[in-house]
């Protein structure tokens, strides 16, 4: 490490060599990645790619977190002395990028520190929005991320103002911030930092902590209504979810209109749809009209998975176009409801008929299903559909 | 994932299809002279009992659907007991406990909007005041349009409206899907009715 140190005898080094020195002290801690791992908390980073492996480091990370700090500072405090105050507060931001995938190669060439903080932010929001589903360590990861920036591109020199990271351990009966990552802990505590130069009292950090969920709730209800990504602000991102939510339930009102005007007996039985001479041209309208229930439903990432094996079951193109229908029927029917049905019923049916030369599987469940109700055509959308769930069904009704 | 997982998978939509069937199959059986407009608020009634009863009684939002739409009479009293079966006591016990709790809460905050208000005289428009009203009235908006939202407070009402926002979704397609079986069917009915009708006269 030593010879890493040209500048060791000025007392202002320059940014680009201590950036040269960061990295190469970091490549050297690249080979020992679990340390890097245990000291990335809960709270402030889980990069992508190790993200499997992290549970179980994350738990030894916890306990460990002390020695592993203390193993770490040891070489820097060979560097010299105005290092390791500067590397404490730099070097969770290292570690991160040092186990991420990209971000590597992108600090090497850099030289400019405000760009470097950049990247690292940047490939800190790609980890967070690939891993929404992860949820719960996201929120801390951007506020952590800012704080960093914050802290680090103000002072040029070390200050050694305050200790980077205070905890404080809070009782919490929810366990859904610590659910996905961990906490092997039987008690549910949070561990929340705060950040450099933040207060460090019990009040603030809950504030925080609150402020934090209620700004990733604000960010999943951003996926679900569309047309919701370029507003940023509590009070239009409320402005919307409340015009949906009257939308939705304006369009609920109207088909039940619809419905009873279309069916004036109200009945709704297994009979009236499945004819067998009608049989194949109903089937495809309800299993359409059921598949294109699936796509609304992003977050669960069983569902996705489900997902994939429906389309992977299906012609690809049509249902892409399914798909696309879809958003444009939606968007119609928030626009102008009265004329919308006719065309919703239009694109089905041309979606419906192209789909008529689609997988032969699918069509021999649906001829076995034909008797046996509307709720069957579910089952043959699933991607494994098994004889045995027929079965069962049947012994239902 | 915080969300139940019983929201997402294609289990809740077959509960949701099943209960609605069920649904309008004891709307059909009490429906010989209703007029449209009745028919059409037992539709609704089914479509909204449904997804509440998929949802579960996890959500809070769907128990207190249910008991806005027991509350609300109306000649839907048996109606909604034959469309919620035995779920239909567990899901009205529960809620009566939490009126109590809206009342008192509601006094509390009269008294302390009082004593703000007399205190407060002159205050300088901040942009963060302004900011944080607008906010307020919105989450005012929310809390009346989500069912039972008006307990909740802050991260739970937007919970709630997450999960409400799914289901809706739900139930709108489900519907639309119905709607669009019984127009084919009724379609294809006819045309299979004249193709008889032509046989007949041509025979």
């Amino acid at each position: 490490m030593a010879q890493c140190i040209p500048t060791r005898a000025s007392t202002n080094p320059s940014v680009l060599e201590r950036q040269r020195v960061r990295l190469n002290w970091q490549q050297q801690q690249s080979t020992d990645n679990t340390d890097c791992i245990g000291y990335n908390n809960i709270e402030s980073f889980a990069p992508l790619s190790s993200f499997d492996q992290l549970p179980k480091n994350f738990v030894d990370g916890e306990r460990s977190r002390n020695e592993s700090f203390g193993h770490v500072h040891d070489p820097i405090e060979s560097l010299g002395d105005g290092w390791p105050d500067f590397s404490m507060v730099n070097y969770p931001n290292f570690c991160a990028i040092n186990v991420g995938e990209k971000a590597n190669d992108k600090e090497n060439s850099d030289s400019s520190k405000k760009r470097k903080f950049g990247n690292f932010s940047n490939s800190q929001v790609d980890a967070n929005n690939a891993t929404e589903n992860s949820g719960s360590s996201k929120g801390m990861k951007e506020d952590y991320v800012l704080g960093e920036r914050k802290g680090a591109t103000g002072n040029q020199k070390p200050q050694n103002k305050k200790e980077t990271s205070t905890e404080t351990l809070k009782e919490n009966g929810k366990a859904s911030r610590s659910s996905t990552t961990t906490t092997p802990l039987k008690t549910d505590y949070i561990h929340v930092r705060a950040r450099r130069g933040q207060a460090t009292d019990s009040h603030s950090l809950a504030e925080r902590v609150r402020r934090e969920r209620i700004s990733e709730r604000m960010r999943y209800l951003q996926d679900l209504v569309p047309g919701c990504n370029k507003i940023t602000g509590k009070a239009g991102m409320l402005d919307e979810i409340i015009n949906y939510v009257q939308s939705l339930q304006r369009q609920v009102e109207f088909l039940s209109m619809k419905l009873a005007a279309v069916n004036p007996r109200l009945d709704f039985t297994v009979d009236s749809f499945f004819n067998e001479e009608m049989n194949i041209a109903c089937n495809t309208g309800l299993i359409q009209g059921m598949n294109i229930l699936l796509p609304h439903d992003q977050l669960d990432p069983s569902y996705i998975q489900s997902n994939a094996l429906l389309h992977q079951a299906q012609v690809g193109p049509s249902s892409s176009g399914l798909d696309m229908a879809m958003s444009t029927t939606q968007q119609m029917t928030l626009q102008c409801p009265m004329s919308a049905p006719m065309q919703l019923v239009n694109t089905f049916m041309d979606s419906c008929y192209n789909n008529v030369h689609g997988s032969s599987s699918l069509w021999d469940q649906v001829r076995l299903n034909n008797t046996f109700g509307a709720h069957f055509s579910f089952q043959s959308l699933q991607g494994n559909c098994l004889p045995n769930n027929l079965k069962t069904e049947t012994r239902e009704i | 994932m915080q969300l139940a997982p019983s929201l997402s998978t294609t289990t809740f939509k077959q509960a949701f299809l099943r209960s609605m069937l069920q649904g309008l199959n004891a709307a059909a059986s009490s429906s010989n002279n209703m007029s449209f407009e009745a028919r059409k608020r037992a539709v609704k009634l089914a479509a909204d009992v449904a997804m509440a009863c998929a949802r579960g009684r996890r959500a809070k939002w769907a128990r207190a659907l249910v008991a806005d739409l027991s509350a609300k009479h109306q000649n839907n009293g048996a109606l909604l007991k034959s469309m919620l079966g035995e779920m239909h006591e567990r899901l009205v016990r529960v809620n009566n406990q939490h009126c109590c709790r809206i009342q008192r809460s509601k006094k509390i905050l009269r008294r302390s909007h009082r004593m703000c208000s007399t205190a407060r005289r002159e205050k300088v428009l901040h942009a963060s005041v302004v900011a944080k009203s607008m906010v307020k009235r919105r989450t005012k908006m929310l809390k009346k349009i989500i069912p039972g939202g008006e307990v909740l407070n802050g991260f739970s009402l937007l919970n709630e409206a997450l999960d409400y926002v799914t289901s809706l979704q739900a139930q709108v397609e489900l519907m639309r899907s119905l709607l669009k079986a019984t127009e084919e069917s009724n379609s294809n009915s006819r045309a299979s009715s004249k193709d008889q009708l032509k046989q007949r006269e041509g025979s």
